[in-house]
């Protein structure tokens, strides 16, 4: 009996260690192999706390948070720095050096010898003894655990570490502050690995490093990959798989001296054989998709953005202004003294020859990239040189010329994301929800779906988005940038790579844009397009702005065809 | 002063291990745009071959030969069983390294469950000390770092004098480049994972000579090498080699300043320093600017 | 006719970027390809070439259809294809990329290498220096040496003129043109500077959103004065 009990305590161990891990790679794929450390960090934080303080489960349980929640921060820095293969690297490095901090500094952790004696805990007088008496608790945390961390990923703070994991560039594009997510979840991911170290502690009794190794990080890992990465629910199922799975070697008289190893050798055959047959896992996140039915339209909305009177026109300051902006690349100057504006409602058109800097503007303008020289003024404010999530949230938000979709999230989750000033997106909000909270989802569910309608996409709602045809992705991204509501729309090439077609579709939703009062800046090389769009065109060549006017005008100047064509 | 040119050497010599491993890993990931956390296993496997071969009564050179090619041919298969078929499914570089680890920790098991988890040496070595101005080492000591020197050298010559490396080289550049003139990449893969393999193993074969070696030891060797390999600039193999020489000597002359245990630490230590400082490493190219 | 493409269609992944083109090259002649950005000339030539399947269609190179073969084969048979940009190896010697160009048939001719030392003498001097330094001009030159050293039927490039100064964009067309005099090559041209490359093109394919939408003479689109409409 006692057996049992204890596989199921191991069970519910690793569910909190898995889901803990899942926040950070299956949700924000991070991909950072140190979990160890954090239910290390815990452990020995409550271990230190009942032995020196007599402090007793719940305080250490609460050290353990702080603690793992701090050095989550600590971590979170160089792994904002370096993503894929240098993460995985760095977050190596910072697991060995917990464990060798756990492993060399004597006077606290007394290195290999460990730290005996914990006592089992006592929650409100009652004294846990006996591991059938510990597995409610263990139960119930592990449960508390995955309720908290459902919580946070069903919520919008959750659908932006979504967002982040498909695609920072365009989440940044957003308006999110990518930074603050990822310093968030780690410190979450962080604290609950940490939780589980408390539990562990106090039901071992003893720890020492040897619990807390990289290879024990990586296990963690197997248990989220092959229960399914971005669904809670498969790194439960992760957990009873590859806890359940190895105790079967007892039955089978495996010597004691090579079943550690089998043990290891087995999930590391599962690892290679899930990355090759199933690399989503056991229960990945599409099969739970969320059963919401058809997607209903949106009640009595207006089948168009909410048209929002365009504000006072400032009769003479164009929206936007950009002058003098110069950006050179190793030598090569992209931009060279630009300057233009976008008056207000307008839909302005930027052609040139290949490289004249098109698309530079854009990412200068945005703030992706830092301009040499030059400033930027939206309605009159200076905005040059603020980071890329703050120029989205003033009202510019861009298109890319790849699209750049959340791919693995829903239609509906792309369109939502982009919603701006959810409260949800902060942590606090996100972990108590209420009714306001829900009320201010269906509003925003209201309005994404709104804008599905607009581009006739709303059947698709509850589709993937990296399964629609092309045509539908640029749809999409269309309607993406819409649920921004932002007031200048910088679109580069949003016909390219359709068929002939659907050109003239597209065609007629960007005047309507226009038509609502919207400010419009394309950048397109089919002068068809251009022709049927902007009342206005600036040309740029090397980088700088050197003529604009309609497009008959632009047409008809010798020098400028000159240009474009050569002589 | 004795004591810094002690530590100096001893660095010296562990560093010249490290970028054996640190080369071949370089290579592979240069090449094939494959972290191959797996080479780690490769490397064990050359001192188990050896140290098998050794135990079946052949002499010790052969027994050599026995690791480096067994060390190939396991390079070889886990490319053609593990990553190849990843690579047609287009399966992204994260799901790649997932199965390199998982290949790791498979084999390193497979090997201690064959081995067990106690040291093993590989006797039959001559080995004597030597003391020079005050430097103490041994004949061993010199072997490893003549045979890393020799490895290096002629991994950099058949790179550059014969038309096999050139096609190496050729795809490193530039895989489409490649394809446009006609180069067969797959075989180029297999290639350089054959030669990295048997790279890798006589720093593994010369270790178990010196110092022992458990299954485990792959896991140190690939950590040590990745780390050189970002510090020295992917796709540069001198780059790594001083990468590794750097961090051989940074842990052993780090003695003088920091408890001895804290050497795994101290790599890492390097490593943040140069990932914060100078992300593309010391002799990699620039990373161009994300086009956005 | 050298090569022949029939109601081609390809893309990458869902973006479909030919919608059924069809061309044809004979042998010996220059034929310019133009068009605005995206409308898919890049995709046609990688498609041509073996580096992109067909999605449907038929490619016939000399009379036998070739379509989805690798372009390993296809360069053994006469077909050359030199990338936008940097259609070298730029970590290797001039020397090394041309050896290479020979790759597929072992190595390079030495007569061969001697006609193209003899077209671009820069190559020689420069043999040793690593691609990458070389100035633009002088990689595009290289781009097109490599390109040459199996003596092809067909060269296929792709705006060999992109990023240079306007004198060089005339000494690079000047060469495709002199390759074309001195070794009977067929050239498709995809160019941007539409007015250099129409002059030496004998024929001219204009492509719109995948398809293309003219077919003429060079001499009889150069005449025209409203080439904005075909844009």
């Amino acid at each position: 009996m006692d057996y049992v009990v204890h596989v199921l305590i191991n069970i519910a161990l690793y569910a909190i260690l898995g889901v803990s891990f899942n926040l950070l790679l299956g949700y924000t794929g991070l991909f950072a192999v140190s979990h160890a450390a954090f239910f290390g960090i815990g452990a020995y934080a409550s271990a230190l706390l009942a032995l020196h303080a007599g402090l007793g489960f719940l305080w250490g349980m609460a050290l353990g948070i702080v603690v793992a929640g701090l050095v989550g921060a600590v971590i979170a820095l160089p792994a904002l720095r370096v993503s894929g293969d240098y993460l995985v690297i760095v977050s190596f490095g910072l697991q060995i050096i917990v464990f060798s901090v756990m492993l060399n500094w004597q006077d606290v952790t007394r290195g290999v010898a460990g730290l005996p004696g914990i006592p089992r805990p006592t929650l409100l007088g009652w004294k846990v003894n006996t591991p059938s008496e510990y597995l409610p608790l263990f139960l119930a945390v592990a449960a508390l655990c995955f309720l908290l961390a459902r919580r946070l990923t069903r919520s919008p703070f959750g659908r932006v570490l979504k967002a982040i994991r498909e695609d920072e560039v365009a989440t940044q594009a957003l308006g999110k502050n990518i930074t603050r997510f990822k310093v968030l979840v780690f410190v979450v991911a962080g604290a609950l690995a940490a939780v589980a170290g408390n539990l562990y502690a106090h039901y071992i009794t003893f720890i020492n490093p040897f619990s807390f190794t990289l290879e024990e990080s990586i296990f963690i890992m197997a248990v989220v990959i092959v229960g399914g990465a971005g669904n809670l629910w498969g790194s439960l199922l992760g957990a009873v798989v590859l806890v359940v799975m190895p105790e079967s070697l007892r039955f089978l008289q495996v010597p004691p001296t090579v079943s550690g190893a089998i043990r290891q050798l087995i999930y590391g055959v599962l690892l290679v054989l899930f990355m090759r047959f199933r690399p989503q896992g056991l229960w990945g996140e599409h099969a739970a998709r969320p059963a919401t039915g058809p997607p209903r339209p949106p009640g009595g909305t207006p089948a168009a953005p909410p048209a929002k009177p365009a504000r006072s026109p400032l009769s003479e300051q164009p929206l936007l202004e950009v002058s003098g902006l110069t950006k050179t690349f190793g030598g090569i100057r992209a931009l060279s003294n630009l300057s233009m504006v976008l008056p207000q409602g307008t839909i302005t058109g930027l052609i040139g020859p290949n490289g004249a800097g098109k698309t530079t503007a854009f990412n200068v303008i945005t703030g992706f990239l830092p301009a040499d020289a030059g400033v930027v003024h939206y309605r009159g404010v200076e905005i040059t040189g603020l980071a890329p999530y703050r120029v989205a949230r003033l009202g510019i938000a861009r298109s890319f010329q790849d699209l750049r979709l959340f791919q693995r999230m829903t239609v509906l989750d792309n369109v939502l994301v982009a919603r701006p000033e959810q409260s949800g997106e902060r942590l606090g909000r996100a972990l108590a929800a209420g009714a306001r909270g829900r009320r201010e989802e269906a509003v925003n569910r209201d309005a994404a779906l709104a804008y599905l309608d607009f581009v006739q996409l709303l059947p698709k709602a509850d589709e993937i988005a990296e399964n629609l045809s092309y045509a539908e992705q640029k749809l999409l991204a269309l309607a993406r940038l819409l649920a921004t509501e932002a007031e200048l729309l910088l679109l580069d090439e949003p016909t390219s790579g359709l068929a002939p077609t659907t050109v003239g579709d597209m065609l007629a939703l960007i005047r309507r844009l226009a038509d609502r009062g919207k400010t419009v800046c394309v950048i397109e090389h089919n002068l068809d397009v251009i022709k049927g769009l902007s009342e206005r065109v600036v040309f740029l060549d090397g980088g700088e702005a050197i003529a604009a006017g309609t497009p008959e005008t632009i047409m008809a100047d010798p020098r400028l065809a000159d240009l474009y064509f050569g002589r | 002063m004795d004591l810094f040119a002690q530590l100096l050497v001893n660095g010296v010599i562990a560093g010249s291990l490290y970028a054996l491993v640190a080369c071949s890993f370089g290579l592979i990931l240069g090449t094939t745009g494959t972290f191959h956390f797996a080479h780690g296993v490769v490397f064990a496997a050359g001192a188990y071959g050896a140290y098998f071969a050794a135990g079946r009564g052949l002499p010790l050179w052969a027994a050599v030969g026995v690791g480096i090619a067994g060390a190939a041919l396991v390079g070889v298969l886990i490319e053609v069983v593990v990553y190849r078929p990843l690579r047609k499914i287009s399966a992204s570089p994260l799901v790649i390294l997932i199965a390199s680890l998982g290949t790791l920790i498979v084999l390193e098991n497979a090997i201690a469950i064959g081995f067990s988890t106690d040291a093993k040496v590989l006797e039959g070595f001559p080995r004597k000390g030597v003391i020079i101005g005050g430097v103490g080492f041994t004949t061993l000591h010199v072997t490893m770092v003549a045979v890393s020197l020799v490895v290096f050298l002629g991994l950099l010559a058949f790179l550059h004098w014969t038309r096999t490396g050139r096609a190496i080289r050729a795809v490193a550049t530039s895989p489409e480049m490649a394809e446009i003139v006609g180069i067969d990449t797959g075989r180029v893969f297999l290639l350089v994972f054959a030669i990295g393999s048997a790279m890798a193993a006589p720093a593994a074969i010369l270790i178990m000579m010196d110092r022992g070696g458990t299954p485990d030891m792959g896991m140190e060797a690939i950590l040590i090498a990745a780390i050189a390999v970002i510090v020295g600039g992917i796709g540069s193999v001198p780059g790594a080699a001083l990468g590794a020489l750097i961090i051989g000597v940074a842990q052993n002359l780090g003695v003088m300043q920091i408890p001895s245990e804290w050497q795994a630490a101290i790599a890492f230590g390097v490593l943040l320093v140069v990932v914060i400082l100078r992300p593309h490493g010391l002799l990699g190219k620039k990373l161009k600017k994300a086009e956005i | 006719m050298l090569i022949e493409a029939a109601d081609l269609v390809a893309g990458y992944g869902t973006k479909q970027e030919l919608h059924g083109v069809s061309l044809r090259v004979a042998a010996g002649e220059i034929v310019a390809l133009i068009g605005h950005n995206g409308a898919g000339k890049t995709t046609l030539l990688k498609t041509l070439f073996g580096l992109l399947p067909a999605l449907g269609g038929e490619v016939r190179y000399g009379g036998r259809p070739i379509t989805g073969r690798r372009a390993a084969l296809n360069v053994r048979d006469g077909l050359s294809f030199v990338p936008q940009g940097h259609g070298i190896f730029t970590d290797l010697t001039v020397g090394e990329n041309l050896e290479l160009g020979g790759y597929s048939v072992g190595a390079a001719d030495p007569d061969r290498l001697a006609a193209i030392h003899d077209l671009f003498p820069i190559l020689k001097e420069r043999q040793d220096q690593r691609a990458g330094t070389l100035s633009g001009g002088q990689q595009q030159m290289l781009a097109l040496g490599l390109a040459l050293v199996l003596r092809p039927k067909l060269l296929l490039l792709d705006e060999p003129s992109l990023g240079l100064a306007p004198v060089l964009v005339q000494r690079v067309l000047e060469s495709v043109q002199e390759i074309n005099r001195r070794f009977g090559t067929a050239v498709l041209l995809v160019e941007q500077n539409v007015k250099q490359a129409l002059r030496i093109a004998g024929r001219v394919y204009v492509m719109k959103v995948g398809q293309i939408s003219l077919e003429d003479r060079a001499e009889a689109l150069l005449a025209r004065r409203d080439l904005w409409q075909l844009f």
